[in-house]
């Protein structure tokens, strides 16, 4: 079978070569835009604010509140994934420096500034451009009071932002809350935050490179698209080419299959020539993508060669792979020797009529004798099919008395008796059939045209 | 065991071809086992549609057939593909070789779906091959073959997993005479050696005088067994 795969490969070589390099430069070309966006990702990251790390959640409101709200019930499986810290009030103060943005933190449980009441933190690149150091003095001035705060600690503006942080001492109300999740328990902690705070800005870790993410995608959105437009374009060229392969081949897998040849062994035999020219082309685009940009590396470009942005791009062919095999295979299986050989349609819908679908009044006298009826379906009086039994002849239930093919033969009707008896009566222009178990039945049969139109 | 190695119950089968054409009606034969079968009647009467539904290649659209008492209703495509594989074996009216592959792996080629092992297939078609007169054209492709020896290997291909029984459809159609009587031969050679069953549609009376029994079709209908 191997030889004989290879045979249809290599009938069709030429075919298969344009396929493999048409894989390979959509695969490399795949790869070097996603690590191009990757990079403009990244570049992007380190210029928006830090991750929040250390499990924290951080929701920041337009408005601000007297305490956190009330958080609605939670309904996810197990504990409570969130617990509540802390929370502050952002704003502009007046100060020695001049107008700085600060944060005046609640003294809620569970928040530790490790600051007294006198002392304040600064983030790191405000202390660097005011040049203050630990232990010197800074005056900041809220509600017409002046006070004096020791700088105890900088910080990396990660959690608070890039400002100045002090206990509350005046101000009753917050904007910006702060709740700890469980580990691995993120996303279920996120959706369940959303639920009480719909309109808040959330900050949390991976949230940055997703906001990250966000502003490319939009940024490149034009060029993204261009990028489905590829996988579609080679997926649709893929498939064509094993489509029609399939129906050039058409004759040949009908003889094997007249061999003896089975549906997974079918699927074998299709697989060689399905796979072979995704995987080579999906190799050759990965090799080319690695040397095109190892050369832009050396030449001082900031890629970073990622392993997932390779996958993603060889794997984005695949799906089309699967369909080119799935429905040869599909039709192959279904399909009889000779509707292959000859090209007949392939019904992919048989449907049994094996009783009467509702009652029908004139017929109860019939019916009340154990006589059962099947309606053919009949149009302007004919019926577009073939009727093999006639009116006296003795049927066994389940027995094939007239065939009908819908659809340019995808689907096929079959007329089965209902139970096992005589025909006695068959009425051609409404396409009535009744079996009666009795072959001696009371009633006279009618007369008909046992084919109904066709002979 | 049964003393028919097949059967069939009212076999019904009809095309739509703007009108419907009852190709077989209501056909209940039997094939004697170990014998030779022709199955005789003018063009159209039926005879290809009803070889093609004895040998699996196409469905009755109402009846059954048995195969040493297998139903063939009850079986799927692929229980009918095994059936074909281990029991059957089918010569095509058009020969139906596989283009791409020699006389030699055309016939190897039924062998390879039931496993047997490369050189003893290879061994057996040469002998096959041999047998029917093509014993100097094995590497052959099929259109580098006249009519009558692609007849031949086609026969060599349906005898290559000793099936209990062979359809042929107008074996002896394409050959001259001397060929023909050959292939006759070939067929009662192998039906007396292994007792294998042959079931022949011809329109030829000596490859009917062969047959130890000849059923007669006209109109898609089986007019006389004898």
């Amino acid at each position: 079978m191997i030889q004989l795969a290879w045979r249809f490969f290599a009938k069709s070589w030429r075919i298969q070569v344009a396929i493999t390099c048409l894989f390979a430069v959509s695969v490399a070309l795949l790869i070097i835009y996603g690590t191009y966006l990757q990079r403009e990702v990244t570049l992007l990251e380190v210029r928006m604010e830090g991750e929040l790390q250390d499990n924290f959640i951080r929701v920041e409101l337009n408005t601000s509140q007297s305490g956190p709200s009330k958080l609605r019930r939670y309904r996810g499986p197990g504990p409570v994934p969130v617990q509540y810290l802390g929370s502050w009030q952002t704003g502009v103060v007046n100060t020695s420096h001049g107008r700085l943005p600060v944060a005046m933190v609640t003294q809620d449980e569970g928040l530790n500034l490790g600051i007294t009441s006198a002392e304040v933190l600064i983030p790191q690149t405000l202390a660097t451009l005011h040049n203050l150091a630990l232990g010197d003095k800074l005056m900041i001035i809220t509600a017409g009071e002046h006070a004096q705060f020791t700088i105890a600690q900088v910080h990396d503006g990660t959690l608070y932002g890039q400002r100045l942080v002090v206990w509350d001492k005046n101000v009753a109300v917050s904007n910006v809350f702060l709740f700890r999740h469980e580990s691995n328990a993120l996303s279920a902690a996120v959706a369940y935050l959303r639920r009480t705070y719909a309109e808040g800005v959330f900050a949390y870790s991976g949230s940055t490179r997703s906001a990250a993410q966000e502003v490319i995608d939009a940024v490149y959105s034009p060029g993204i698209r261009a990028r489905l437009g590829v996988i579609l374009f080679i997926s649709l060229a893929f498939l064509t080419v094993t489509l029609f392969s399939f129906l050039a081949k058409r004759r040949a897998l009908a003889i094997v299959k007249s061999l003896g040849l089975r549906t997974w062994e079918m699927v074998a035999l299709l697989s060689y020539e399905a796979v072979l020219p995704p995987l080579l082309g999906s190799l050759l685009g990965c090799g080319l993508a690695l040397v095109t940009l190892r050369w832009m590396i050396s030449a001082g470009q900031q890629f970073i060669i990622d392993g997932a942005v390779f996958a993603n791009a060889a794997l984005s062919i695949w799906p089309a792979v699967a369909i080119g095999i799935a429905i040869p295979a599909r039709f192959t299986q279904v399909a009889t020797v000779n509707q292959l050989l000859f090209e007949r349609p392939v019904p992919i819908q048989t449907v049994i009529v094996k009783e009467l679908g509702k009652r029908i009044s004139a017929l109860d006298v019939y019916t009340s004798q154990g006589i059962e009826f099947i309606h053919l379906q009949m149009e302007y009086g004919y019926f577009n099919g073939s009727v093999f039994r006639r009116l006296g002849d003795y049927v066994k239930q389940g027995e094939v008395i007239a065939v009908e093919e819908r659809w340019w033969g995808l689907q096929v009707v079959e007329y089965h008796a209902p139970i096992t008896g005589c025909i006695t009566y068959f009425q051609d222009e409404l396409g009535l059939v009744g079996v009666s178990p009795d072959s001696n039945s009371k009633l006279p049969p009618l007369q008909f045209d046992a084919r109904c139109g066709n002979t | 065991m049964s003393d028919n190695i097949m059967r069939t119950e009212r076999l019904n089968k009809a095309f739509s071809l703007g009108e419907t054409i009852y190709a077989v009606t209501d056909v209940s034969l039997t094939i004697p086992a170990g014998k030779i079968v022709a199955i005789v009647g003018p063009s159209g009467c039926g005879k290809s549609t009803l070889l093609s539904l004895l040998g699996g290649l196409d469905r009755p659209m109402s009846g059954d057939i048995f195969l040493e008492n297998q139903s063939y209703r009850m079986l799927s495509e692929d229980g009918l593909a095994l059936l074909r594989r281990r029991k059957l074996g089918y010569v095509f009216q058009f020969f139906n070789l596989i283009p791409h592959l020699t006389a030699v792996e055309n016939v190897m080629l039924p062998m390879s779906f039931i496993g047997v092992s490369r050189p003893n297939a290879k061994k057996r078609a040469t002998e096959l091959l041999a047998q029917v007169g093509l014993a100097k054209r094995l590497n052959h492709l099929p259109l580098q073959l006249s009519g009558g020896e692609q007849q031949r290997v086609a026969i060599s291909r349906a005898l290559a997993n000793n099936p209990a029984l062979v359809l042929a459809d107008e074996p002896t159609g394409n050959l001259d005479s001397g060929s023909k009587n050959d292939v006759l031969d070939l067929f009662k050679m192998f039906n007396e050696m292994n007792g294998q069953t042959f079931v022949l549609i011809t329109h030829d009376a000596s490859v009917a005088g062969i047959a130890q029994k000849v059923i007669h079709m006209v109109d898609g209908r089986v007019l006389e067994e004898k």
